[in-house]
């Protein structure tokens, strides 16, 4: 048996070959004893022979081996193992019986009595099939402390073998031959050994047997020792003997020669198993410290990114939160520098008024006063082209300052205004802005098409302000040159939107006069505009776009090539967004837009 | 008590506007007599006969145009303390701002304003809103100042 852990397949293989065993010999001494071939019943003629009923046992033994060997077992099966087990153990406890008894029922003279001669049955070979066959009887049975019964007894008969067939190898007659008893035979001993074997085998991962297979270090020195362990003694054993019948010795001698190589066998094993035993506890001891090791180091990598983990989001909170308090004091900023201008606003259309109604006074005076016609015509010339020529004029800078200021104040408002999030269906708010909207749309004949457009997350107003100012730019911006084809609808699949939480990207679709390449970084510009002849307004829609997609964690992109037309797409949440998610969205986005807001107003504040 | 007993309180920190405001009421038609006072403080003394207006007369009822805006005692301040005191609480209050700032707005009318008008005026609106006020005020008992005494 070498260092390799047994398996299943091997033990069970080993066992069969065993049970095997056991029955051939049966068989073949029983041939023998049949054709009366000696070599068959005793292996080397001039020993004694196998008696034909323990060829029977052997065969019986065997087959209840090979009915055993493998689990689990059939309950018909086991019924018959057990029989012939038990017929075993029952012939050689009667054998022995008669032995002790002295009862004269011999049940060894059975078979080829006529034969037989005076072959018996030897009173160890009896014990030995007494043994097998409880053995075999009892090979699943478990004492209460966990021990097999059946290991013990198969022990017993493996060892009664050995001294047998040492016996023989020595030529000591009485090793194998008990008292004035006839011996046990070779072949005999040979297929008790092999029995023993196989019926220990058969179970491999129980008590002894299962730690001399344990694939563990000392399954594996034991395996290796075995070898050792069984042969070494038997061998000097043997060299003792023959030493001694060659006369270089005495037994005393003999005995003590035999006993120190022994002796120092036995500590050579010794060292060699407490030198692998350290070596592999050292091992050991070394791989341990090292996982250890390994797992210091795991945990203070860990510690250290958590650290940097929890210093980096610190420190994104303390900038988001100084991001926050900036934006917000721009829009104060905003909101009270339009507020302010406002006030001599109202002053500079109240009086303007009041110079236009003067005016229009002196105008009407002029005409019913008895004047020079010469003077009356100039005068009221002057009246008529300059001075109510330069009011208008005061007048329409007034009302487009007076715009622009509104206009600053509504974009300042979306980042103000507190929003009552809840699920929006967007499908009727597209739906009531292409209604309300349905009269330009016809005018200018364009088209609007509506697709799939699911439910988004946010405030219901708000997000009808974001639908509103794309459509209606998408009306506007429509080319004359051809027919004004809108389309709304959802990407399907987008991989330009985050994946930190559940959103849709919605599109509006135009193929109006585009933006060229050079004015994209503009668009989201307050106060820029591209086609102020096209339609009214401040320049204020799509930055306030922006500035409420972007407040509910979404994103805003477009897509536009002058003389094709021009997509928007605005990505929202479709779902509660978890807080540290938006804020972290919100803190990338944040970012940019207070750059560029800061840059607005600066802009604002240096034209004043 | 006829509305032409009526007396318009304006507090207006600004000249120009409150010369509008005047300007815009005379030319519609409402011959109400006009007090301009240039802050809140001043529109509360007068209300309430005091400082400067310790020695007034109390005659006809009163209504009342408010700036927001306004140095030391500001619109809302004002209106807020009228609508809190008992004795000036029914006064009819028109606020007038540049504001349009809906959360201002909705303020203002919790606080007991009769009407909100946004600067710029269009001074129609306001002229019609000073007249509907002034009718209001011959159907409703507006208190007069010697209730207000």
């Amino acid at each position: 048996m070498g260092a390799l852990p047994m398996n299943h397949g091997r033990t069970a293989k080993f066992a069969t070959a065993c049970g095997l065993f056991a029955v051939l010999t049966g068989c073949f001494v029983l041939v023998g004893w049949c054709a009366d071939i000696v070599w068959l019943k005793s292996v080397i003629p001039g020993l004694v022979a196998m008696n034909p009923l323990t060829a029977t046992c052997f065969m019986l033994a065997g087959g209840s081996l090979l009915l055993l060997r493998d689990p689990p077992i059939s309950r018909r099966r086991r019924v018959v193992a057990h029989s012939a087990a038990l017929a075993v153990a029952a012939i050689g406890g009667l054998r022995l019986s008669a032995y002790i008894f002295s009862h004269g029922f011999d049940v060894d003279r059975l078979l080829f009595a006529a034969s037989l001669g005076d072959n018996r049955m030897a009173p160890n070979t009896a014990f030995c099939l007494l043994l097998s066959g409880l053995s075999l009887l009892l090979l699943d049975v478990a004492t209460r402390r966990g021990f097999w019964p059946a290991q013990f007894l198969a022990s017993g008969v493996a060892m009664i073998a050995l001294v047998s067939l040492v016996g023989y190898g020595y030529g000591a007659e009485s090793l194998y031959h008990i008292a004035s008893f006839i011996p046990m035979a070779l072949n005999t001993a040979a297929a008790f050994q092999i029995l023993s074997l196989g019926i220990l085998i058969s179970r491999p991962d129980r008590g002894l047997v299962a730690v001399l297979l344990h694939d563990g270090p000392g399954g594996v020195m034991a395996r290796r020792l075995l070898p050792a362990i069984v042969g070494i003694p038997i061998i000097l054993g043997w060299l003792r003997i023959l030493g001694q019948r060659m006369n270089y010795y005495d037994t005393e001698f003999g005995a003590a020669l035999m006993v120190a190589i022994t002796v120092v066998l036995f500590l050579i094993a010794m060292g060699w198993i407490a030198a692998a035993l350290n070596r592999a506890d050292e091992e050991r001891k070394y791989t341990m410290q090292e996982l250890r090791r390994a797992e210091q180091a795991v945990r203070q990598i860990n510690e250290r990114l958590e650290q940097r983990v929890k210093e980096r989001t610190e420190e994104l909170a303390v900038t988001n939160a100084d991001l926050v308090q900036k934006n917000r004091e721009n829009e104060l900023f905003v909101y009270s520098v339009s507020h302010d201008l406002r006030s001599p606003l109202v002053n500079l259309q109240g009086f303007s008024n009041e110079l236009m109604t003067v005016s229009e006074n002196i105008r009407d005076l002029l005409g019913s006063a008895a004047l020079p016609a010469e003077l009356q015509q100039r005068a009221i010339h002057l009246v008529d082209d300059e001075m109510l020529r330069s009011i208008r004029f005061i007048q329409t800078a007034v009302s487009r300052l007076s715009n622009i200021i509104d206009a600053l104040l509504r974009l300042s408002r979306a980042g103000r205004v507190e929003y009552q999030p809840e699920i929006v269906n967007i499908r009727a708010v597209v739906g009531r802005i292409v209604e309300a909207m349905s009269a330009t749309i016809y005018d200018r004949g364009a088209s609007v098409e509506i697709g799939e457009l699911p439910n988004a997350w946010g405030d219901a107003t708000a997000l009808e302000q974001v639908f509103a100012n794309l459509i209606n730019n998408a009306v506007n911006y429509l080319d004359p040159g051809r027919p004004g084809r809108i389309q709304v609808g959802i990407v399907e699949s987008d991989q330009s939107t985050h994946d930190l939480r559940p959103s849709v990207t919605y599109y509006v679709r135009d193929n109006g006069l585009g933006i060229p390449e050079a004015y994209h970084g503009k668009v989201f510009q307050a106060l820029k505009r591209l086609h102020p002849e096209a339609a009214k307004g401040e320049g204020i829609g799509l930055a306030i776009v922006r500035r409420i997609v972007e407040r509910h964690g979404g994103t805003i992109r477009f897509e536009s090539a002058a003389g094709v037309g021009t997509t928007f797409f605005v990505n929202l949440p479709n779902a509660p967004v978890d807080r540290e998610v938006t804020d972290k969205v919100r803190w990338s986005n944040q970012d940019r837009r207070v750059e560029h807001e800061r840059r607005s107003v600066g802009d604002f504040v240096g034209r004043r | 008590m006829s509305a032409e007993a009526l007396e318009i309180l304006l507090a207006e920190d600004d000249e120009g506007h409150a010369f509008l405001v005047q300007r815009n009421l005379e030319r519609a038609g409402v011959a109400n007599r006009i007090i301009h006072v240039a802050d809140g403080q001043a529109a509360l003394d007068y209300i309430r006969r005091e400082g400067p207006y310790t020695n007034r007369e109390p005659d006809g009822p009163l209504l009342l145009v408010l700036d927001i805006n306004m140095p030391r005692v500001d619109g809302v301040e004002v209106l807020t303390r009228i609508k809190s005191a008992d004795v000036t609480q029914k006064l009819p209050v028109i606020m007038l701002t540049t504001t349009d700032d809906p959360r201002e707005i909705e303020r203002c009318y919790q606080l007991g304003c009769n009407v909100y008008i946004t600067k710029p005026v269009e001074y129609n609106d306001f002229v019609e809103a000073v007249k509907r006020l002034g009718l209001l005020l011959q159907v409703v008992q507006v208190p007069g100042e010697v209730q207000v005494a």
